[in-house]
């Protein structure tokens, strides 16, 4: 039984397309929390309810639900860029 | 490019108007072609013994299951050894999501002979893959979901003989290494570049069966029509297509009462409510149509256009049966003025239904749906 050289089959992956880091949480006291519906049935309920309960305990402030256009697809560019100027934690979830 | 796309339909935000945009317009697009990805054989395996390959595949998570052939260099270059002259192996063809693995001939050659495909058919995986990372197919979202979707590979035109593709009897089925391997590559494609294994990248709750292998091609010897290819403007010799849905819901018609009566079982079909395509009108269908129930269609005088706009006619519901079924609350307008009695098509335009002959002989056709915010690509073969 000889060794050999084989290849691997998954190859290199685009840097761009990894996790990406988030920013350090820190205190949440006044803090705006928003919600990013990701439109799946009930994730609207769950997650505003998480919001509104964060900000109660961490004395923060719920700004309120976004919601994307399909659950199928990413979030539309601009909706991000507006989260990210009105809020300072965004709870979202993905699938059912 | 000459390259043809359908429009897509909306998934869970239940059949709003806009939903071609809204595929046509997602991000993805290939990279520059510029870009290199150099892959080389640089993993030693203990011995050449498969089952230690194959122990070590499955502690990787490198394949499907199923027994896999060793990607030596050897091999590997057997099957880019078809490549014409100047071809760059290593030139980066694409970005596959969710992991973003960056695709290559090399690479898709490598996942090709571990799937044991004959070397000829590499140009139809590079093909498939490529039509596959247009933006239009939502591949981050096929690949991710719940749903059980699969991309389904057709293959048309000279390649189907030339390269030993089945068309005819059980397209759809075992016996033909062409369809087997050539679809059995593409799902390691998926695993292994893409990043779509169970769990994290491939989220499916139960899967389905055309997740290991999903490859047919176009009978168009026996089709009273032309080529599929050549209906939507495409003028090549080959070609491919790619469409993501559900695995092939059946159509049984023995009776031949009239080609109506064929055609109204196929409609009877897509109206079923459990589709993903159900609330979702402007998703897309496949309609495979057996040679036997395309020839009595066509003998009473209908065309592929015909039957597209039969099938729109009479794939319909109440209005009042998707609202029970479906939040409504993301219908487009004509959808929320329709009263409760109206009969809703459960698909908004007759260019939605895609149809082609596929099999052999008997009675039988199936309907493929798609797995809603996702468009069909067809592209001429290349390599």
């Amino acid at each position: 039984m000889a060794r050999i050289s084989i290849y691997t089959p998954e190859g290199q992956a685009d840097a761009g397309a990894g996790a990406t880091a988030l920013a350090p949480a820190g205190s949440l006291a006044d803090r705006r929390i928003a919600v990013l519906d990701n439109g799946k049935a009930g994730a609207a309920h769950l997650l505003e309810r998480m919001a509104e309960g964060l900000a109660r305990r961490s004395h923060g402030e719920y700004v309120g639900l976004h919601r994307k256009g399909s659950a199928a697809t990413p979030c539309e560019a601009d909706l991000l860029t507006s989260l990210a100027s009105s809020a300072d934690l965004i709870l979202t979830g993905t699938a059912d | 490019m000459n390259e043809t796309s359908s429009a897509g339909g909306e998934h869970d935000t239940l059949g709003a108007e806009d939903c071609v945009e809204d595929v046509c317009d997602l991000p993805g697009a290939p990279p520059a072609t510029d870009r290199r990805a150099v892959l080389t054989a640089d993993f030693t395996l203990e011995d050449d013994d498969p089952e230690t390959w194959m122990d070590l595949a499955e502690a990787r998570g490198w394949g499907d299951g199923l027994p896999l052939i060793i990607p030596t260099p050897e091999r590997v270059d057997r099957a880019l050894a078809a490549l014409s002259p100047g071809v760059d192996p290593d030139e980066v063809l694409c970005a596959l999501p969710p992991r973003g693995g960056l695709v290559t001939r090399r690479l898709l050659a490598v996942n090709a002979v571990m799937a044991g495909a004959k070397p000829e058919t590499l140009p139809v995986l590079t093909t498939a893959v490529r039509a596959l990372a247009q933006p239009q197919t939502n591949l981050r979202g096929v690949n991710a979901t719940t749903h059980p979707v699969a991309p389904l590979v057709i293959v048309h035109g000279a390649a189907v003989e030339q390269l030993g593709f089945n068309a005819g009897l059980g397209t759809f089925g075992p016996g033909c290494r062409a369809n087997a391997t050539l679809g059995r590559a593409l799902r390691l494609v998926l695993m292994n570049v893409a990043g779509a294994r169970p769990g994290a990248g491939d989220a499916s709750t139960q899967g389905q069966p055309s997740k290991y292998s999903y490859c047919i091609a176009e009978n168009t010897s026996q089709s009273p029509w032309e080529s599929y290819p050549s209906s939507l403007g495409l003028d090549a010799p080959s070609a491919v297509t790619v469409t993501c849905g559900e695995n092939p819901h059946n159509v049984q018609d023995h009776d031949g009462r009239s080609p109506a009566h064929t055609l109204e079982q196929i409609a009877s079909v897509m109206t079923t409510l459990g589709s993903n395509n159900a609330p979702v009108s402007g998703a897309e269908w496949f309609v495979f149509l057996g040679p036997e129930h395309a020839a009595s269609v066509a003998a009473g005088g209908f065309s592929r256009r015909d039957v597209q706009v039969f099938l729109y006619e009479k794939a319909r519901l109440p209005a009042a049966r998707f609202r029970r079924a479906f939040d409504v609350t993301q219908y487009a307008a004509w959808e929320h003025a329709l009263a409760d009695e109206d009969l809703k098509p459960i698909v908004r335009d007759p260019d939605l239904i895609r149809v082609m002959v596929a099999g052999g002989a008997g009675k039988h056709s199936c309907v493929v749906p798609s797995w809603g915010m996702t468009a069909s690509v067809t592209r001429p073969l290349a390599e």
